[in-house]
């Protein structure tokens, strides 16, 4: 349980207008922070209609741009623009992109493919953290994503859904092997059910690789903030890495200092 | 008075997990629960063959609080007579069926034939429903369709990806009820009720390495009216388990 003074900064939500009618406006994303006492947030486009991910990372860009208090700007990248995604990846960075986010599921392509290779090595040169939408079977398995993290050891990965969508409780024995394994692999806890895998993830991997992440709106914010309010940690420092502090350093940029 | 009509007791030091009755008490406690249905994480008779004793055990150690469920293997010929054993000598509320752990297709006659049974005993049946193989809503509805008698209860209510197909065939079975046990979505435990009705959902946390305290706040986030809260997290429990 988080004490009084320890603040929330959700590390991944989705926004603008999205293809899958999960539209989340400007003024709804302000809204769903204040509702759930989330300080700020790290932001994503959603997939848009027009499946233009370029046009929908300029729309979070100039949000973040009016709001920098309370939105981190993440770059989508489709890796399988090719030469157009790493090109993505310099434009956005050079707009103000603190990151970048990997969706498998929804553009399609394993984490364990060479295709997303070229897209992490630029992350990696411009010291952008790279953000895996993870759990997905076939895609982004607990599994895939170390094997990911591991042929790209310099760059830092968070890994969001504990990396596993598997109400059997049986993918989380390859998360910790995948936790074990990459020192550069932090987990997000977005719809986490067993909530002895947060407060194990922290004990054994530490606090400074485990963060709020609500992965918003596919999961609800307030019920997500109120999983890592809940969550059992060893003292302050290390209830406010995980609940903002992890974020705001990978991320951070002007918000951070 | 709050039921929750899904919770563990069992230990396996393989996958480094334990879970004993006096975490359930400890967890019901803190969350408000008066009583619990309590059941094994491994069958009887395999791989636990004294998993009736162990449930039956603390159900006797915490009379008027835990309740417990028979998790039971389909494949042995020796199923029904467990079942038996389990309601008519120790007491026990309900059946649990898990097809990842059993690989019994849920309705598969082997399955089927423990349904019926505890559709005659008078206790319902509740599955593992997530989004593997032979446990999504659709696999189960089948079962259900085929048995109309019996109560099925889908835990989880379809996991993270059949959400919305275990609110479609509850709609469609009058014998179906959703469990709202890890279900992250707050919204579709909303939209459930409202399309098949208050009293065909059910509060349950899987705890206790879920945690009983956030699924109880997760039910009531959402809103409902006095009436149905009331209905969701105990009053239908109550009834299914025969405790009115």
């Amino acid at each position: 349980m988080t004490g009084p003074g320890v603040r929330l900064w959700d590390g991944l939500l989705f926004f603008g207008s999205s293809l899958f009618e999960r539209d989340v406006t400007v003024q709804q994303l302000l809204e769903n922070l204040d509702d759930a006492g989330v300080d700020g947030c790290v932001a994503a486009a959603h997939k848009p209609p027009t499946y233009d991910l370029g046009a929908a990372n300029d729309v979070v860009l100039e949000v973040a741009a009016v709001h920098p208090d309370r939105v981190i700007p993440l770059a989508r990248i489709d890796p399988w623009q090719r030469g157009q995604a790493v090109a993505e990846v310099r434009r956005t960075q050079t707009l103000g992109a603190r990151g970048v986010l990997l969706h498998p599921w929804e553009e399609c392509f394993a984490t364990s493919n060479e295709v997303v290779n070229a897209v992490v090595e630029t992350a990696g040169q411009l010291d952008l953290p790279v953000v895996v939408v993870g759990g997905f079977p076939w895609l982004s398995e607990a599994l895939q994503v170390a094997d990911l993290a591991q042929r790209h050891p310099d760059v830092q990965f968070v890994v969001t859904n504990g990396a596993q969508l598997n109400m059997s409780g049986l993918a989380g024995v390859d998360v910790d092997r995948a936790l074990e394994s990459c020192p550069n692999l932090a987990v997000h806890g977005s719809g986490l059910y067993r909530q002895d895998f947060l407060d194990n993830a922290i004990a054994t991997i530490g606090p400074e690789r485990v963060a709020f992440g609500s992965s918003s709106p596919y999961y609800n914010l307030r019920l997500e903030a109120e999983r890592m309010r809940r969550t059992s940690y060893p003292d302050d420092a290390a209830a406010m890495a995980v609940c903002s502090g992890n974020t705001l350093r990978w991320f951070g940029g002007a918000v951070a200092s | 008075m709050i039921i929750d009509m899904h919770m563990h007791v069992d230990e396996l030091p393989g996958l480094g997990w334990s879970m004993p009755a006096s975490r359930c008490i400890e967890t019901m406690d803190e969350a408000g629960i008066s009583a619990a249905v309590i059941m094994t994480v491994t069958d009887i008779p395999e791989v636990n063959p004294n998993a009736l004793e162990l449930i039956a055990g603390e159900m006797t150690r915490y009379p008027g609080r835990l309740f417990g469920f028979a998790r039971i293997h389909p494949w042995y010929a020796e199923s029904i007579k467990v079942l038996d054993r389990a309601v008519l000598e120790h007491g026990f509320r309900g059946l649990k069926l898990h097809p990842v752990s059993t690989l019994a297709q849920p309705s598969g006659a082997e399955s089927m034939r423990l349904i019926r049974r505890a559709g005659e005993l008078g206790i319902p049946t509740l599955f593992h429903c997530g989004d593997d193989p032979m446990t999504t809503p659709l696999a189960i509805a089948d079962a259900a369709a085929r048995c109309p008698e019996a109560q099925i209860i889908l835990g989880h209510m379809g996991g993270y990806g059949h959400t919305d197909e275990a609110i479609r065939v509850a709609e469609l079975h009058s014998n179906i009820i959703l469990e709202t046990s890890a279900c992250p979505y707050p919204e579709k435990i909303v939209e459930a009720v409202a399309r098949v009705g208050a009293e065909r959902v059910i509060f349950g946390s899987d705890g206790p390495v879920c945690s009983p305290v956030l699924e109880v706040e997760k039910i009531r986030m959402c809103g409902f009216s006095a009436e149905d809260e009331a209905l969701i997290l105990g009053d239908n429990a109550q009834t299914l388990l025969g405790l009115s």
